[in-house]
């Protein structure tokens, strides 16, 4: 029989990218001044795992790469090498060259080889070379006197490769005793003679070229005088086998050690997967069992949920015109029903729900990477890893969040000197912070460095002719660092600019529903809050009659609703009114402006209402006939079924089975501010 | 119908076991490391145990024991499937108590021709 394997590759290729995150985020975790032994359980076991599955299905170059990378983590486990601050980065290369080899194994793309070779290099000196600074004995290996070793190799693969395992060979050996070499071998020869004076066992010798060369007989290593090629160890030659006397066993003597003819698995396979590992202590993860579902099931779910939902807030509204004596069954069913739809509901939400983890690990790297580059000392605090939020919006927000800690570590955090000046620690701390807060996801980017500078804002304010005053409130001043005009690298805050693409972060904010609020203070550091919405499939909105229709906003983007004092309105030039509600001015907006009118006349002024609305940096007063109530609604893509329309972000159906539009606040609030700007 | 027992911490790896068995008529239960593959066995009465060895919380040697330690568990065949097939791994599966091992990597006719000459 055969078994085509391929059908295992796509959940093992998801297995790789957890497990090489999961050996990420460890090393950035890892005290590089005083590891613990089993610190490194954890990159060990995801190596191993990588390795284990890789060569079961059929990925060589990644299962010999982890296989280099689990001996040396091997070796760091057991306290064979003491890690280094280099070495925490060769690992982070590694991981990589993993993920390289994982996107060319996706793609069906070959394998880049220079990377690959680069940092197989730098791992094999560590495989078997000694870093200790203070050298710890170990205890399994008996002291080994100093052998004398001629080594010949036979050598394939591209020059580039060839040059790269010499140097890397050469090192290691000079690391293990004296090694000496003709003058006329280069990296380049197709044959290479090493005389080697080392305390070093053959064993380990022949692992050292073990991921150099591709036959088993390619390398002769001689000592003592004594010739001969390296062969597999006849004990670990068998793909499986049987103990004597063990339970269970089948009753064929004969072949009880045996060594089965038709067994596949080749002897070097089981001889190079088998050479390095040793099996880990136990090590705590979740060991929740799950299932991979794609994501197009998930939604085909969500949306019949929504529809259910629909029917019955229907059957909710056609329960209630009937008497309550004579249905009292009834009621009572449709009561229970609509408990148990908002269950339901809420479960199948919750699958399409990601823990915010898998945006924040990806961060402390980059810090790392960015501090060294930048020459600061940052610490990264991350809390609220769990907080979970829509598969969709987690991917939506790890490029804003990307922007903003590389702006607090770029421009926000002083360089150690200036920090200490300024009387505070030389390490600069960013926090990452996300929680629930009233139906909305809140994450927040905060760091403690120099702040926003206002004055500098409010003149490039000028400079590119943004309304504003120095008057204007804070919170105003800080949002203009979103607008367009402001991506520029200018000098804001007092070491560098910020406001390196602030308008992207914003506008991928708003574009899933979310705000973005500014604090800051000279000195003392920066906080940018960002507020989503829990998910993108439905949506508390209140609802609003205007011109005898229905219309959604979505609470979010509510400030507060009011019936405008007289005399609270103004006509500003150009022919825009404006309502002064306590310190701030609103532009007035009807839904005649951004949408394409409909019949109805524009509710008088004098007898509608205002609702309040704030979306991206910009607040508007809209104003209604009427306000409904507040409903959980079920958004349908308005594109998919009809086609787009300015103003509006979607539609839903409510409980009497009337379609209602949901409106699109931010369309709102830009048609507000380009006629300001006309 | 045998049942077989298949306990590793890669799902990738578990499914391909599976799948393999089931299609040559075993019916299989999974398990994700050793603690589960001992709960899932204490219900299951398989007739024969995979286990992997390197997992989290409980692994393949410690399951063993504890498998043997059940008096339905006492004569059944258990097969650790491992990276490492050196003597020092086969005493201490043996001490453990396990039938024999499986090295890894494996292809599913490997794995099915054992499992065969197991199960008879």
């Amino acid at each position: 029989m055969s078994v085509d394997l391929t059908r295992f590759h796509q959940g093992f290729f998801d297995e790789v990218d957890e497990h090489i995150a999961k050996i990420e985020s460890e090393l950035l975790e890892l005290d590089v001044n005083e590891p613990q032994n089993a610190d490194f359980d954890g990159v060990f076991r995801a190596a191993h795992s990588i390795k284990g599955g890789s060569g079961t299905f059929g990925f060589g170059d990644m299962a010999k790469f982890t296989h280099v990378l689990e001996s040396v983590l091997d070796r760091l486990r057991h306290g064979e090498l003491t890690l280094t601050f280099e070495m925490v980065d060769m690992f982070l290369r590694a991981c990589d060259v993993l993920k390289a080899q994982l996107a060319a194994y996706r793609e069906g793309t070959p394998i880049g080889a220079v990377s690959t070779h680069q940092s197989v290099a730098e791992l094999e000196v560590l495989q078997t070379a000694n870093f200790s600074a203070t050298p710890k004995p170990t205890s399994a290996a008996a002291p080994l006197a100093a052998h004398g070793y001629t080594i010949d190799v036979r050598i394939q693969g591209s020059d580039e490769a060839r040059a790269t395992h010499y140097v890397a060979l050469c090192a290691a050996m000079s690391e293990m005793g004296t090694l000496t070499t003709s003058p006329e071998q280069t990296p380049h020869s197709d044959s290479w003679h090493f005389e080697l004076h080392a305390i070093v066992s053959e064993a380990n010798l022949r692992d050292l070229f073990g991921f150099v060369i591709d036959e088993p007989g390619d390398i002769v290593i001689a000592s003592s005088g004594e010739r001969y090629a390296t062969a597999p160890e006849s004990d670990q030659s068998e793909a499986f086998g049987f103990f004597t006397d063990a339970p269970g066993a089948p009753e064929m003597p004969s072949e009880a050690y045996g060594f089965f003819a038709d067994s596949p698995g080749s002897p070097e396979a089981a001889r190079k997967a088998a050479a390095g590992s040793k099996p880990s202590a136990g090590h705590a993860k979740d060991a929740d069992s799950t299932i991979r579902v794609s994501l197009a099931k998930i939604d085909q779910l969500i949306n019949l949920v929504g529809e259910m939902v629909i029917a019955q807030a229907r059957l909710e509204r056609i329960s209630e015109d009937l008497d309550h004596a004579a249905f009292y069954d009834l009621h009572q069913t449709v009561s229970q029903m609509q408990h148990n739809m908002r269950d339901l509901q809420q479960g199948v939400m919750s699958i399409r729900m990601l823990p915010m983890r898998f945006v924040f690990e990806r961060f402390p790297r980059m810090v790392r990477e960015l501090a060294t580059k930048l020459n600061k000392v940052v610490r990264l605090q991350t809390v609220g890893e769990e907080t979970v939020l829509d598969k969709v919006l987690i991917e939506q927000l790890s490029d804003p969040l990307t922007h903003l800690i590389r702006n607090a570590l770029d421009h926000g955090i002083e360089a150690p000197e200036a920090r200490t000046a300024a009387g505070k620690s030389a390490e600069g701390t960013i926090s990452l912070r996300a929680w629930h807060q009233g139906g909305e996801v809140v994450v927040e980017i905060g760091d403690d460095g120099g702040g926003l500078n206002k004055e500098r804002i409010l003149k490039k304010a000028v400079e590119v002719g943004l309304p504003c005053s120095a008057d204007m409130p804070l919170r105003e001043i800080w949002q203009l660092i979103f607008a367009p005009g402001f991506s520029t690298a200018d000098v804001i805050t007092d070491v560098s600019g910020r406001g390196v693409g602030m308008d992207v972060v914003m506008s991928n904010i708003t574009r899933i529903g979310g705000r973005v609020d500014i604090d800051s203070e000279a000195g003392r550091g920066m906080k940018v809050t960002i507020r989503l919405p829990l998910t993108l499939a439905i949506l508390d909105g209140l609802s609003v009659l205007v011109g005898g229709e229905i219309y959604i906003i979505p609470l979010t983007n509510i400030i507060e609703s009011l019936q405008p004092p007289a005399g609270s309105m103004r006509t500003i030039a150009g022919g825009g009114r404006i309502i002064h509600v306590r310190d701030e001015y609103f532009p007035i907006v009807t839904l005649g402006d951004v949408m394409p009118s409909r019949d109805g006349k524009p509710p008088r002024i004098d007898d509608g209402i205002l609702v309040l609305l704030e979306a991206g940096n910009g607040r508007v007063a809209l104003l209604v006939d009427a306000l409904e109530g507040q409903h959980q609604v079920v958004i349908k893509s308005l594109e998919t079924n009809f086609r787009h329309v300015p103003g509006i972000a979607g539609a839903t159906v409510m409980g009497n089975g009337r379609v209602a539009l949901i409106i699109d606040v931010a369309s709102f609030v830009r048609h507000a501010g380009a006629r300001a700007v006309a | 119908m045998k049942t077989i027992l298949t306990v590793d911490d890669s799902p990738s790896i578990r499914q391909m076991v599976a799948f393999t068995l089931t299609g040559a008529g075993y019916m299989v239960v999974e398990a994700v490391d050793g603690v589960d593959g001992l709960a899932k066995a204490r219900t299951a009465n398989a007739d024969l145990v995979l286990t992997d060895q390197n997992m989290p919380n409980a692994d393949g040697l410690t399951l063993i024991k504890g498998l043997r330690s059940l008096p339905k568990y006492a004569k059944t065949p258990i097969l650790v499937l491992t990276t490492e097939a050196g003597a020092d791994m086969k005493a201490k599966g043996k001490a453990a108590g396990a039938t024999g091992w499986i090295v890894k990597p494996f292809d599913p006719v490997t794995l099915l021709n054992v499992v065969k000459k197991v199960l008879g």
